[in-house]
């Protein structure tokens, strides 16, 4: 594979990673045995384009597409609960850290408002001096 | 409804049944089963590498398959999937439930009014 192929493809398999769901079940597993598969089309097809394994293997668009498809009514319900169920975390996680640093914030104005500052003045008074301009 | 989403439609009906078939003669990896349904079909049934995995992986969880793998040169690994005993019996049972169906549409299409079916 040349330098290009592999950059290209490279970028196909962020794409990929991007469109296809986190909870999509065994997500990781997935992703490795396309790639592999990939790997495995370009090695058998020496010469061969990026145009050519998109023709094949389809955009990622086209995969992502198939990938929800092909999800059964179980696995649309799990991946739903946990969809929600991250939300709900995120959101609870959100909430609790804008209420301490609301918390904070209130603290440091209270503080600055009702600590007594005291300020201690000092006159120094220092000895007249005569300066001797004779010599 | 367009022909194309019709021919989509029996592909994802029927892609378990074929994928098990295959997998029922021998041990096979991901890219070979997708070869070999394109080979034997003369082209006619292609499927995107990708879409087939969700199905492995939900059969792997159900334990009908197992899947190992073996090392092929030497930066590539590849993962052969297994057809176990429960997955035999299930592929046994999905194709004698998809040979009566597909008989009983057959029947339906062919039928006049007054046939029923027996």
């Amino acid at each position: 594979m040349n330098k290009t192929l592999i950059s290209q493809l490279k970028r196909y398999y962020r794409h990929v990673r991007r469109i296809i769901p986190k909870d999509y079940p065994h997500r990781q597993e997935i992703l490795s045995s396309i790639y592999q598969d990939i790997y495995s089309y370009a090695i058998e097809h020496p010469g061969i384009t990026y145009e050519n394994i998109i023709n094949h293997f389809g955009t990622a668009e086209e995969m992502a597409l198939s990938f929800a498809t092909l999800l059964s009514p179980e696995d649309v319900i799990k991946t739903s609960i946990k969809t929600k169920k991250r939300n709900t975390i995120i959101i609870f996680i959100i909430l609790i850290a804008l209420f301490l640093s609301c918390g904070m914030i209130y603290h440091a104005y209270w503080v600055s408002e009702h600590t007594i500052v005291e300020i201690e003045e000092k006159t120094i008074i220092y000895p007249e001096i005569e300066i001797d301009t004779k010599n | 409804m367009k022909t194309s989403n019709l021919i989509s439609n029996y592909k994802k009906a029927t892609i378990e049944l074929l994928l098990l078939k295959l997998l029922s003669e021998q041990d096979m990896y991901g890219y070979q089963l997708s070869q070999e349904l394109k080979k034997r079909s003369s082209q006619n049934y292609t499927i995107l590498e990708g879409s087939m995995y969700p199905i492995l992986y939900r059969l792997s969880d159900d334990k009908m398959i197992s899947f190992h793998e073996e090392k092929a040169g030497k930066r590539q690994t590849r993962i052969y999937y297994h057809l176990e005993e429960s997955g035999l019996s299930y592929y046994k049972e999905l194709l004698k439930s998809y040979r009566e169906y597909s008989k009983l549409i057959e029947f339906l299409i062919d039928s006049k009014e007054g046939d029923i079916y027996e």
